[in-house]
């Protein structure tokens, strides 16, 4: 038997560790007191939520073709501010990519600007957007092609760093230019990971594009609003419904293209 | 060291007419602790050189200091009567004169060998057009096609480069170097990711061609026979200086074994 004592079962634990874990405790619990959740409001609600889903059930059918024609907007607000969204991505994420900005300065600056893209949610964006150019889709497609730059951008130029080093060398070993050496070796290999962010945009655009008419910025968010403004719940049970298969269908067309194209 | 130091020069033996003229060239990567210091030599038009050395001897950081892939600390460079240390603008004009070979073959792997030699051509002014085959003049796509046939790969033109063996792999990086008309090919260890029949077979290839095109090369290599077989002259490094300088004819591969003891 050897002489060295066995560790403790449990790693020590620094005063500091042991406050702070009872502060994050703290926190939590606070939170759930904050938020109103409570035993006997979730057992109140329960039979309201049910009473909800029996209006709802069966979905009225007597809207549908002006609801598909807004829902075929919708998506076609995604589709546009998706590919809008792209078009920017591409040059904000060579100016963000440190290896292939002109400067420190630019990288930050454009890092900055994409942050706030990202961070301030769509739905704000639509709302300045129609505050700028009006109610309608174009405020919505907008708003996601900024929401769209925040995301893809980002991602771009992560991958657009990922790219092997020694193709980018050997161009710039025989004197070609920045933009031979961008368009030559770092987005062709950097490609495939493009493809992929650029599906999960439109996927995340597709999902951000119906709520967008909630504040008039278009597409089917307004014919949800109102529905449930006027207690028309089988009619906003169909929205939904037709909401839900759009999703899917654009997840599962990006996912069959993902794996054809990956 | 037991060697014959056959020639070793010094920094005003410069010769004007070199195609590359290295003189007080040092570099280091730790302060106090320079890779290589005041390195003084010249390659003569047309000439195919060897430079040799132990692992960790700064042939490969020499190599890239010469189109300034790696920063040189100190130390003057000129290529084809060009100062390489210039300004970038100037930089780049050399460099589009000088054809690099690398030991990992540098190519872009999801595109064919085709584009990847037409990349080649971006030295020579052809710009976006020679981004993609696709892209590029009718001309500069059978050139490139001619560059594969002679590195003997037109066959496989359209193959993604990543599915290339190692050695047909570096022939396409040979067929990149012939496709931008270069007066200079440096080449880092070109056999040295290849199995030994890879390695000779594209060595000879590659040698065979710099002489039908009258190049100027120099190589960096670990094979011995390698460097007496194809090279006009061997230098040597050691302990960050040339040790040795010498026309491949007066030397044996015993000798330069003992450079590595």
């Amino acid at each position: 038997m050897s002489d060295i004592a066995l560790p403790s079962r449990v790693a020590r634990v620094s005063p500091l560790t042991f406050a702070l874990s009872l502060a994050v405790i703290a926190f939590v619990i606070a939170s759930f007191t904050t938020s109103g959740i409570a035993p006997d409001k979730l057992s109140r609600g329960i039979p309201a939520l049910g009473r909800l889903v029996g209006q709802m059930f069966p979905p009225s059918v007597e809207r549908l073709e002006p609801v598909l024609w807004s829902l075929l907007q919708t998506f076609q607000m995604a589709v546009a501010g998706t590919m809008l969204g792209l078009i920017f991505s591409l040059p904000l994420a060579i100016l963000a990519a440190p290896s292939l900005s002109p400067h420190p300065a630019v990288v930050w600056l454009v890092r900055a600007i994409v942050a706030l893209f990202r961070t301030v949610p769509d739905l704000v964006w639509a709302i300045v957007f129609v505050i700028a150019v009006g109610l309608g889709p174009a405020a919505g497609v907008l708003a996601l092609m900024v929401d769209t730059i925040g995301f893809a951008a980002r991602f771009f130029a992560e991958a657009m760093e990922e790219t092997e080093k020694g193709p980018r060398e050997a161009l710039t070993a025989m004197g070609a230019r920045r933009s031979g050496i961008i368009f030559s070796s770092v987005i062709p290999q950097a490609l495939p990971s493009m493809i992929n962010t650029s599906l999960f945009s439109l996927e995340k655009a597709t999902r951000g594009s119906v709520v967008l008419g909630l504040v008039g910025a278009g597409g089917i968010g307004i014919e949800l609003k109102v529905s449930l403004e006027m207690f028309d719940y089988d009619q906003a049970a169909t929205i939904v419904i037709a909401i839900f298969l759009l999703v899917l269908a654009v997840e599962r067309a990006s996912t069959w293209v993902r794996n054809r194209v990956l | 060291m037991n060697v014959a130091f056959t020639s070793i020069r010094q920094a005003a033996e410069v010769s004007p007419s070199a195609a590359i003229a290295i003189s007080g060239l040092t570099k280091s990567f730790m302060p106090g602790m320079p890779v290589f210091s005041d390195i003084t030599l010249d390659i003569e038009p047309g000439s195919i050189v060897a430079l040799i050395g132990a692992n960790g001897a700064g042939k490969s950081t020499l190599l890239r200091c010469i189109p300034r892939l790696i920063e040189p600390d100190e130390g003057q460079i000129r290529v084809l009567g060009s100062n390489v240390m210039g300004p970038s603008r100037e930089l780049r004009g050399v460099r589009t004169r000088i054809g690099f070979v690398f030991q990992k073959h540098n190519l872009v792997g999801r595109l064919s060998a085709l584009t990847n030699v037409v990349h080649g051509a971006q030295a020579r002014g052809f710009g976006a057009k020679a981004w993609l085959q696709s892209l590029a003049p009718q001309a500069i796509r059978k050139e490139a096609l001619h560059c594969l046939g002679r590195v003997g790969l037109a066959a496989m033109a359209a193959q993604r480069a990543d599915q290339l063996s190692g050695g047909q792999s570096q022939r396409v990086a040979i067929a990149r170097a012939l496709m931008q008309h270069p007066e200079i090919v440096l080449a880092d260890e070109p056999a040295a990711s290849l199995d030994p029949q890879a390695g000779d077979e594209v060595m000879q290839l590659f040698a065979a061609l710099m002489r039908q095109e009258s190049k100027t090369v120099l190589f960096t290599s670990h094979n011995l026979s390698h460097s007496l077989l194809f090279a006009d002259r061997v230098i040597a490094l050691g302990g960050g200086k040339i040790v040795l300088d010498s026309p491949t004819s007066r030397l044996r591969e015993s000798e330069l074994r003992d450079l590595y003891v």
